[in-house]
């Protein structure tokens, strides 16, 4: 057996004494099917009082939101081992069970755990693979969400996706009263931080290629009115700069994938343009020069082109133009409203916001094909955005945060306890590529 | 002169309509509620929202004739009542009913020298967020096209778009997405 030994780095994780945590959990709509997989409640050392946090349980819901498991309930576990010399692997071949996850926690220091697990393969009768961990009261969410990674990625083949982050928009309504918050969480909605909270709209939160900042539009409040304006903010630091606030449109931030320059739209020349901001140079190029409406530029993977949003033709659709200006060609031709693109990690898609005449969807458009599919058949869906292994979409529904599968068989409705509306959810890029 | 009055007309038949309807609900439905009863709902005809018919009683002020003879002369001083226009669905085209109230606008602001103007723009809810912030600065833009065309100085008017940020009706339905469809005057 491969023993791996991880050492998590120990921060503290400034959790904001915000009243809001998004906990994602799945309400429905998910489709039955999966491998089967057992998770079997982590041993304890004997003299040790058990975690804050429970991390088979965590492993559990991880690998059940992905939609890819069909988690064998704890009490229908036929026996509960947590050392691979315990295990009967005939009883497990009796339920059928191909694959189990076991492990233990011990602890020699106060706030300080060794977690260590297997993924045990009940045919061959061997452990598949094997890590221990060393994490403190703070980490040990993260250290459940890397054991997630691993088996995830040792049954399906493809990077997990549990040890990300999302940002997101909260407005919460009293009377007439809006509050606006902006935060950063664990993909499964655990940590919330706080990035800001305004009675001003917030829009657009975009993450940087390195994952470490957020660009994001708001309104200034200036003597007589409001201008808006789009900020960049270091989500370690909480240190936020202003990139832009010219008259008019200050919209729809996207970074080039270089990290080193920003897509935005600007309407300053008089209408809603495309333009790229050098944020070392804070020098302006204008890219599109159309008398109708271009915005929501999103950058291809490659850095060569980007895609973006345009009615010139009537309708809005989705264009696409080269990093060095020119002619736009258009790409979708489907519906009556494609909107907001969202390329996948390889390229190779664009997910947007649809109207065939059935409402507005989230649809996918395969860049090679051509071949346009719905993967939503709610009418009111907006805001798509793609896992970085690109195996799902998280996007709202109405006021609710939803996410469906990039095959469209596993769909999502995730509950919140954010007591308003949550909007704008961006998956966060691999913190290490 | 023949289609002034046409508009005039117009205008007074469908504000007493609005009278009729809400004194028979006897003022117990909310301000949202009753606008919708009388908000253009799609197309470019020539309506105009309900005016409350209690006080400032209902005639058509602000237009070249009909409120002189009314009361005071300060009535004449007041903002125009409608402060909202609308528009159709992806739309940014001022419709007949809106050019109807930026011109009442217009002459006021032209007649108040203190007077300026913020211009908010508006969409409903469908569709995506920052297409329809593109969208609602359209509106705004069209909005203040026409009343610079009017005669308004630039300098009175200040722009903003809130996009789909700021529904006045927060049903899903046409009846709501037609009153959120629209440009705000307001004078700060």
């Amino acid at each position: 057996m491969r023993t791996i030994i991880l050492c998590l780095l120990s921060y503290v994780a400034l959790l904001s004494h915000a009243h809001a945590i998004l906990t994602i959990e799945i309400i429905g709509g998910t489709e039955e099917g999966g491998q089967p997989i057992a998770i079997v409640p982590f041993g304890l050392q004997t003299t040790m009082s058990a975690p804050s946090q429970d991390i088979a349980q965590i492993v559990s819901d991880d690998l059940h939101r992905s939609g890819r498991f069909a988690i064998m309930p704890v009490h229908s576990l036929p026996e509960q081992p947590s050392d691979t010399n315990q295990i009967n692997s005939s009883l497990w071949q009796a339920v059928g069970m191909p694959h189990l996850v076991i492990g233990r926690i011990a602890s020699q220091v106060k706030n300080s755990y060794t977690i260590e697990f297997e993924l045990f393969d009940v045919v061959k009768g061997e452990a598949m693979l094997g890590f221990r961990y060393t994490a403190n009261k703070q980490t040990l969410r993260e250290a459940a969400h890397q054991i997630s990674d691993e088996i995830y990625q040792a049954l399906t083949g493809e990077r997990g996706v549990f040890s990300t982050r999302i940002v997101y928009v909260t407005l919460q309504r009293k009377g007439k009263k809006k509050q606006y918050h902006l935060y950063v969480a664990d993909a499964d909605g655990a940590n919330p931080r706080l990035m800001l909270k305004t009675g001003e709209p917030i829009f657009s939160p975009s993450w940087s290629p390195d994952g470490r900042r957020i660009a994001y539009v708001t309104y200034d409040t200036k003597k007589r009115t409001k201008q808006m304006a789009v900020y960049i903010q270091e989500i370690s630091t909480g240190k936020r700069t202003r990139i832009s606030s010219k008259r008019g449109l200050n919209t729809a931030p996207a970074w080039a994938p270089d990290g080193k320059r920003l897509a935005l739209t600007l309407s300053k020349d008089g209408n809603s343009e495309i333009y790229i901001k050098n944020l070392q140079t804070g020098d302006l190029t204008r890219l599109t020069r159309n008398p109708a409406i271009d915005t929501e530029p999103e950058w291809s993977p490659d850095g060569k082109s980007l895609v973006f949003t345009s009615d010139r033709g009537g309708q809005p659709q989705i264009y696409r133009i080269s990093v060095n200006g020119g002619k736009a060609q258009r790409i979708t031709f489907q519906g009556r409203y494609n909107a907001r693109p969202r390329f996948s990690p390889d390229g190779r898609q664009l997910a947007l916001l649809h109207n065939g005449g059935n409402g507005y969807q989230i649809a996918v458009l395969n860049l090679e094909n051509k071949q346009l599919t719905k993967l939503t058949q709610t009418r009111l869906d907006e805001s798509p955005s793609f896992a970085p292994n690109g195996s799902m979409i998280l996007y709202t529904s109405g006021p609710s945060l939803s996410a469906v599968s990039i095959d469209g068989r596993v769909r999502q409705r995730l509950a919140e306890d954010v007591g308003g509306e949550v909007r704008e959810p961006a998956w966060s890029p691999y913190f290490n590529k | 002169m023949i289609k002034w009055r046409n508009l005039v007309l117009i205008l007074v038949v469908l504000v007493l309509a609005g009278c009729a309807t809400s004194s028979k609900n006897k003022g117990k439905q909310s301000v949202a509620k009753n606008k919708a009863t009388s908000a253009p709902i799609l197309g470019d005809t020539a309506m105009t929202q309900s005016v409350p018919c209690t006080n400032p009683p209902c005639d058509s002020y602000g237009t070249p004739i009909g409120s002189q003879q009314d009361q005071s002369s300060s009535r004449a001083n007041d903002i125009p009542e409608k402060r909202n226009i609308y528009f159709s669905y992806d739309k940014n085209t001022i419709r007949p009913d809106a050019q109807i109230i930026l011109e009442e606008h217009a002459t006021y602001i032209t007649n108040h020298p203190n007077a300026y103007v913020r211009l908010e723009g508006h969409t409903d809810e469908r569709g995506s967020r920052e297409y329809n912030l593109a969208l609602a600065e359209r509106r705004v833009e069209a909005a203040k096209e026409v009343l610079l065309i009017l005669g308004v100085f630039e300098n009175k008017l200040v722009t903003i778009s809130y996009g789909e940020e700021q529904p006045v009706a927060l049903e899903h339905n046409e009846e709501a997405w037609q009153l959120n469809r629209r440009v705000e005057l307001i004078y700060p």
